[in-house]
């Protein structure tokens, strides 16, 4: 947990590529430069399939939508305007609206498996109890309306800010903070009744 | 409480409760006035370490990087034509609109078929009968339209 002292660090999310970048950069694979395509998908690809991933649950969907948003993406280059959406939000945008389109078709999702943890020196217990807690939050996540998942998506996971997801969804700041208030309280009636001791202070 | 800050407890409150415990998600523009808050009030500090665990726990969940092929496959894809690129890889159209389309391709197929059915049925209406039908072919028919009348019926009280 974060110490009260801490409160003005840098965000804990990497600062967002800047959009100038982004516009420079696809401005150069309009002109045909196609050696700045390579450099444009490393910085966006992990996000996008993350951001997949929390909405699908499922990690194959989850990079066939990454694709399938770097497609549109290619076949949008000519016309992007910069100055407009930020390539990250613009992005993001389409893949929701790809998981959303994914997630109604299919109406139930079933979650895969978590990423093997990553720490080999860690105790044993202690790993294998961090999975089983990730597992519980992972489904709490997953039950939420899709709204609210998303919200939190956006916000916690992505490193959005308040005004960027709003944007992304369409929504005023409030209504996405309800959203996140709906959403966080969900959780931790869901959490205290799976996983109680997640919710006690570490 | 210094009074320097200018957030009401109840703003710091709603905060935590949309953004959580983790300062860097907080509102740009608020951040200042709520470290102050914080850093003024025993209330703001309890409201904030009671929010902080729901944090942790959402932090346990890592997402999975994109395999080494979807990276290969995407960063290859410049070197298509957009167009090929998009016909490879974007989605199938639904079965409703593969319907319609398929339906508008044969439109004039079938208004010519339906055509050349309708001339042919005027023609043969046009010659004189070959035949007469006799007593038993009306009965027989009159058989068969009751018994799709008692059919039919029976339909209706299975549906309700």
């Amino acid at each position: 947990m974060n110490s009260d002292e801490d409160v003005r660090k840098r965000p804990r999310h990497p600062a967002s590529p800047a959009a100038a970048d982004d516009d420079a950069l696809i401005r150069c694979i309009a002109a045909g430069d196609a050696s700045a395509w390579p450099q444009l998908a490393r910085r966006h690809l992990g996000p996008l399939v993350a951001l997949a991933w929390r909405i699908l649950g499922d990690r194959a969907e989850a990079e066939d939508v990454a694709q399938e948003v770097f497609v549109r993406l290619l076949v949008k280059v000519p016309a992007w305007e910069p100055g407009g959406a930020t390539l990250r939000t613009w992005l993001s945008r389409v893949a929701i609206n790809l998981c959303i389109d994914r997630r109604r078709a299919k109406r139930t999702t079933p979650l895969d498996d978590l990423p093997e943890p990553r720490d080999p020196t860690a105790d044993e217990a202690v790993v294998a109890r961090r999975f089983d807690m990730a597992r519980k939050v992972r489904a709490a996540l997953h039950k939420l309306p899709e709204r609210q998942s998303i919200a939190l998506a956006l916000v916690y996971y992505q490193g959005f800010s308040n005004r960027e997801a709003a944007n992304i969804l369409k929504v005023s700041v409030d209504a996405l903070e309800s959203l996140l208030s709906r959403g966080r309280r969900a959780m931790k009636e869901d959490l205290s009744n799976v996983a109680a001791d997640l919710l006690e202070d570490w | 409480m210094t009074g320097r800050t200018d957030m009401p407890l109840d703003r710091f409150r709603a905060l935590l409760d949309a953004y959580g415990a983790v300062p860097e998600r907080w509102p740009e523009d608020e951040r200042a006035a709520a470290a102050d808050l914080l850093a003024d009030s025993d209330d703001a500090r309890t409201l904030r370490r009671e929010a902080a665990p729901l944090d942790d726990a959402l932090d346990l969940v890592e997402a999975p990087a994109p395999s080494p092929e979807l990276a290969r496959r995407v960063e290859e894809l410049v070197y298509e034509r957009p167009a090929t690129a998009a016909r490879r890889f974007v989605a199938k159209p639904s079965l409703t609109r593969r319907l319609r389309a398929w339906r508008m391709a044969w439109r004039p197929a079938f208004l010519a078929a339906s055509g050349a059915l309708g001339l042919a049925v005027g023609i043969a209406a046009a010659q004189p009968p070959q035949t007469t039908s006799t007593a038993f072919d009306t009965v027989e028919l009159s058989a068969l339209a009751g018994g799709l009348a008692d059919l039919r019926a029976a339909e209706l009280f299975e549906d309700q």
